[in-house]
């Protein structure tokens, strides 16, 4: 591949390496990108690519490494540096003003004035229009930015990249959350764009997608490039083992747990529309995952049953009781543990100390009566402390200079500290290093012999192998089909979750 | 055709029935508006004489500058509670530089020195709010306070006024119907609707408001933007001290006392979202007739005067109670 | 190295943020002192401690609501609207226990409303309780028709004029209530609870508490304070004047604020309030022992609540920073 002339090169990133605490994000990945070319770039969560689009975007700073643009050397030290290099990313969560047009939306950055200085809305709405009539795009530049469909506003963000003569443009899953007729809209536009000479780096879960647009494929795992092929050359079950490729018995080693009576069912659960009739359950000594795509609705899922969304249809069973949890505090009283998947907003008060979050779910069990008892306390949070292994200089260390892992773990003993005996873990290994993730499966098994269950969303198909004993697909908020693990493999799982 | 569709969420009823197409409740209040006429001019037919129709005009204008000062600075999602204090201060010095002994200052250095000197509080305020990243309620509390303390300070008994060509100024009247007051409002929020609309500035207002971390990323000057919101509310505070010292043909320290509490009513009542990006113009200027034609109206039927003053803190309530409900109702769309 | 060395070297820093405040009300107390010996007499001390009690008992009544990320500044209203109550009706012959019951049970029924509008309709504090305001100060006015209401009662009297061990014995209120508001933010799980919802209220929630209601809770609380304060305003008083607390809001949030605890929550203490409070008092009645007009010292007071809300907000910044 070295063979080509890399003059042809629009970009060219080589030798990419990228360290957080305790994490090595990206190990010296290389790839290039020709003008006009689709590329796909794919991986697991937590493989590497958002990190190495960060750095393209200048919202990481470069730790080593070269990025060459146009054979030139270039160094971005902010998003304005790399925008103004020809670079536009697409986030999942777009950043529009929602409350203005779509027009202003458009020229936000560069609104057209005349020679007096007064905005030109004729000459904003026009240009709008002429772009996105050249997207095939029908949106009126007038309407109110908040009055779109998702689809809708991911145009107007194209539109927006295409007015400032992007060179390069990065979507990032583009159609996690499209309808199938946006998605078949956006491929039309992408196709336009190509043949207009931009070229796209697209990056995606969905392999379909992958053989749909791209032209060449780049495959990143554990933070190293593991495979570069042209898309023409290669086949669906070739990409997925490369980016599961993992070797299975590297993975964590799991214990074989007696399993006892249902102790969680869900019957006919909806929630708006985002999620429909959902029924599942669970067993003592079982672990459950969830797997889906973004917006499958695995996340909401979790926070409908903890109370934190009120359901609008639908049964819950505790140990055979229907119980109706319209708070997280009844969720609490019915023995429910959660983790969710925003630790730092939503897991862990990061204003208070170790010792003050692990005892923040059992407080009415501190002391008796109105008065906190410190000694309590600090038995209750240390015994936690230890048996979990946290690592941090006490249990009155702010929970702010813990690592991610150990922050983990002081969410986990909040729930084992309120004797949880149902715990929901959404992504409880997001974002943590690997001597962590392996102690935070080995307390879920632990748990589970001892008579708890646990339901687990991932979206990391070896965690789910390995851990679970049952697999639950969704898509579009819906269940698409259940597995028992192992009688299943990450590509069956892949293709439920993508079909 | 099928891509509209594809795109654009249906519109539910009243968003239909929106007539001016801004997303605003302008089309509710004009309703709100047309029921109280109905109600105070079913107590007391004199409501809806033409007699009162230009009391209700000639006293629209003091309100009405300050509440379009105010709502630049709410549409990018601050607040400024001092813009009372700011009139008070005003007021009193354009009142002291027209009785300085032996030296006859020419009337348009006086005006034009009272709106520089809102002009200047307000960058006081933009600065402490924007550079020293002071909460802007802290702030303005502050200045609210140190501004009151100033205007009493400097005038503990009435200052008067005796020029008569300057008070014809606030209380004249084009061919005995139009009073100038109403004409400068006018002019006023046409500029400033102009302003909004057409200008630059105008528009990093709204793009502020509405996100001010997109606002950043888009390279636009959040901090100086809302800088200058602070200094416009200074100027309208100062054109109001103006009128209001030529109306009254004296100031005293206690000048605009509260003010900030009506203002602020009309601004939300208008439909300026207090989270900011989000109103315009019109629906102030239809808060605006509305709040003076209650207080005027409730006048009319013989409510006494405390309780028109708990019928105002009513009417605030009512307007964030409104504003947090279409909040949440658009929450509930996205998801 | 273990978790003890942490614990105090945090006390310490906490100690230091106080020392400072210490130090700056010290070095008042001196100042004012030597330009005016009559400022450290028994009489201007004890009457600077009587006036300081209404500012004191409300400063602690916003502390845990602050903490919590509450706000009410509606308070000021309250006291004049629930004194004009209780005058208006003992004029009408009602006993005084129940006049006075009424009074608190409506400044406690105002808390409530604010607590229970904010949090279900997610509004602004400072917003809907400036509408509260309004409507209170209004009520007052129409129920006393703009006058003040005589309420002149032995035991009201004894209560503001009398003193134990030379101490004035309104004084002890302040100190009962400073007691159990730090009783009940260090002791209890309720104080705790307030400290969680104050560091993250959506990790509180998650963690099973009712936040809403807790906050509802304080809100309730908070008028509960206000009703006191006010029974001890028409004390001092002896009338219910509906002007009364027109002018509280800014030296009792000038006080909270000055104390260390930020309109973002989370942070604060009760013995941080109380150096504020103490602080305001001083230049209070300091500038007015030195004959300073009083404008001039509500200028004074704008201008200390900018210029150490700025300090903080320099400092948080170069925290952040590093």
């Amino acid at each position: 591949m070295n063979d080509e002339n890399s003059n042809n090169y629009l970009l060219e990133m080589k030798n990419i390496t990228k360290n957080f605490p305790g994490v090595r994000a990206l190990n010296d990945v290389s790839f290039y990108l020709k003008k006009g070319e689709i590329l796909g770039l794919l991986g697991e969560n937590g493989a590497g690519k958002s990190t190495l689009i960060k750095i393209l975007s200048g919202d990481y700073s470069l730790e080593k490494g070269e990025i060459y643009i146009d054979g030139q050397s270039q160094v971005f030290l902010s998003p304005h540096e790399s925008i103004s290099a020809g670079i536009r990313v697409i986030y999942q969560e777009l950043n529009s003003f929602d409350s203005l047009t779509v027009a202003e939306n458009i020229f936000a950055d560069n609104i057209i004035q005349n020679k007096l200085g007064i905005v030109s809305w004729k000459k904003m709405n026009q240009k709008s229009k002429e772009i996105l009539r050249n997207l095939g795009s029908q949106i009126d530049p007038a309407e109110y930015v908040e009055n779109l469909s998702v689809g809708g506003k991911q145009i107007v963000e194209i539109a927006k990249a295409i007015r400032r003569k992007a060179k390069i443009l990065v979507m990032d899953e583009p159609t996690s959350a499209l309808t199938e007729r946006d998605v078949e809209h956006l491929y039309e536009i992408i196709r336009k764009l190509k043949s207009d000479g931009v070229s796209i780096i697209y990056i995606s879960h969905r392999i379909e997608e992958i053989f749909e647009i791209t032209d060449r494929v780049v495959v990143l795992r554990d933070s190293k490039k593991v495979g570069e092929k042209k898309t023409s050359d290669t086949n669906r079950s070739e990409l997925v083992h490369m980016i599961v490729g993992r070797d299975l018995s590297e993975q964590y080693k799991r214990r074989e747990i007696q399993k006892g009576n249902v102790v969680f069912e869900v019957k006919n659960l909806s929630y708006l529309d985002r999620l429909k009739d959902i029924s599942f359950s669970v067993k003592e000594g079982e672990i459950v995952a969830f797997f889906g795509l973004l917006g499958s609705g695995t996340h909401t899922l979790f926070s409908v049953l903890f109370g934190d969304k009120k359901k609008t249809v639908g049964d819950v069973f505790i140990e055979g009781k229907k119980v109706d949890i319209e708070h997280p505090f009844t969720a609490k009283a019915f023995r429910l543990g959660y983790i969710p998947y925003d630790r730092k907003e939503e897991g862990i008060a990061l204003g208070l100390n170790v010792k003050q979050n692990i005892t923040s779910t059992n407080l009415e069990n501190i002391g008796k009566g109105f008065m906190l008892d410190r000694n309590t306390e600090n038995l209750h949070a240390n015994s936690w402390f230890k048996k979990l292994n946290i690592k941090a200089p006490g249990i009155d260390t702010p929970s702010k200079s813990l690592s991610g892992g150990n922050q983990q773990k002081v969410v986990v003993a909040k729930w084992l500290e309120k004797d949880s005996k149902i715990f929901l873990m959404s992504e409880p290994t997001r974002g943590i290093d690997i001597g962590s993730k392996a102690e935070i499966y080995e307390i879920a098994e632990g748990l589970c012999s001892q008579g708890a269950a646990v339901l687990m969303v991932s979206g990391e198909l070896p965690e789910i192998l390995s851990v679970s004993d049952r697999v639950i697909v969704m898509k579009d908020g819906k269940v698409v089909k259940e597995f028992i693990t192992k009688d299943t493999s990450q590509e069956e799982l892949m293709h439920f979750a993508t079909a | 055709m099928s891509n509209t569709d594809l795109n654009v969420n249906r519109k539910s009823g009243w968003q239909r029935i929106n007539i001016f197409k801004v997303n605003s409740i302008a089309p509710s209040l004009v309703i709100v508006f047309i029921l109280m006429c109905a109600i105070f001019g079913g107590i007391n037919p004199q409501f809806l004489s033409f007699v009162n129709f230009k009391t209700i005009i000639s006293g629209l204008s003091v309100y009405g500058m300050m509440a379009v000062g105010l709502s630049f600075v709410v549409l990018t999602g601050n607040f400024d509670v001092s813009v009372g204090s700011v009139v008070g201060i005003c007021s009193i010095v354009m009142a002291m530089m027209f009785n300085i002994e032996g030296v006859k200052i020419p009337i348009a250095v006086i005006i034009l020195a009272g709106i520089a000197l809102g002009a200047f509080v307000g960058a006081i305020n933009g600065f402490l709010i924007t550079v020293v990243g002071i909460n802007s309620v802290i702030t303005t509390l502050g200045t609210l306070a140190i501004l009151r303390g100033v205007a009493l300070l400097l005038a503990n008994k009435p200052a008067l006024i005796n020029d008569k060509f300057y008070v014809s100024l606030g209380r004249g009247f084009i061919a005995k119907t139009i009073p100038y007051s109403f004409v400068y409002l006018i002019v006023i929020f046409v500029i400033a609707y102009l302003l909004l609309r057409f200008t630059k500035f105008g528009r990093n207002v709204y793009q502020v408001g509405s996100n001010s971390n997109a606002a950043r990323l888009a390279g636009i000057p959040v901090k100086r933007t809302q800088f200058l919101t602070f200094v416009v509310a200074g100027i309208t505070c100062g054109i109001s001290a103006f009128l209001m010292t030529s109306q009254a043909a004296f100031a005293q320290g206690e000048f605009g006392t509260g003010f900030e509490f009506t203002i602020l009513t009309i601004v939300v009542l208008g439909g300026i979202s207090l989270a900011g990006g989000r109103g315009t113009l019109i629906g102030v200027a239809a808060g605006l007739l509305i709040i003076n034609s209650i207080a005027n109206g409730l006048t009319m039927i013989d409510v006494p005067v405390f309780w028109r003053e708990a019928f105002n803190g009513i009417i605030l309530i009512a307007a964030i109670l409104i504003d947090s409900i279409r909040v949440r109702r658009r929450e509930l769309l996205k998801a | 190295m273990d978790g003890k060395v942490l614990e105090k070297k945090k006390t310490s820093f906490r100690l230091t943020d106080t020392l400072i405040l210490l130090i700056a009300l010290i070095a008042l107390v001196l100042i004012f002192s030597l330009i005016r010996r009559e400022f450290f007499s028994y009489d201007n001390i004890s009457t600077m401690l009587k006036n300081m009690v209404i500012t004191g008992v409300l400063a602690l009544g916003l502390t845990p609501l602050m903490i919590a990320r509450g706000l009410d500044i509606s308070f000021g209203a309250s006291i004049s609207f629930s004194g004009v109550l209780m005058a208006y009706l003992y004029n009408l012959g009602i006993g005084l226990p129940y006049c006075l019951i009424v009074g608190v049970a409506a400044a406690v029924l105002v808390g409530f409303l604010n607590g229970l509008l904010i949090e279900k309709f997610d509004l602004i504090p400072i917003i809907l309780t400036l509408g509260m305001m309004s409507i209170l100060s209004a009520l007052a006015l129409v129920m006393s028709e703009g006058r003040s209401l005589s309420m002149l009662t032995d035991q009201l009297y004894y209560f503001a004029t009398r003193t134990f061990l030379k101490i004035p014995i309104s004084l002890f209120v302040l100190i009962i209530f400073i007691i159990v508001f730090w009783f009940i933010l260090t002791f209890t799980k309720t104080g705790r609870t307030i400290y969680i919802i104050g560091a993250n209220p959506k990790v509180a929630t998650l963690s099973g508490i009712k936040v809403q209601k807790v906050r509802i809770l304080l809100y309730t609380f908070m008028g509960l304070v206000t009703g006191i304060a006010s029974i001890v305003m028409v004390a001092m008083t002896g009338v219910g004047n509906p002007l009364a607390g027109a002018k509280m809001a800014l030296p009792v949030l000038s006080a909270v604020v000055l104390g260390g605890i930020s309109l973002a929550g989370g942070a604060g203490s009760v013995w941080g309030t109380v150096i504020g409070v103490l602080i305001v008092s001083v230049i209070f009645n300091g500038l007015s022992v030195l004959n300073v007009p009083s404008y001039f010292i509500q200028v004074f007071q704008g201008l200390a609540l900018i210029l150490i809300v700025s300090l903080y907000e320099v400092r948080n910044q170069r925290a952040a920073r590093r």
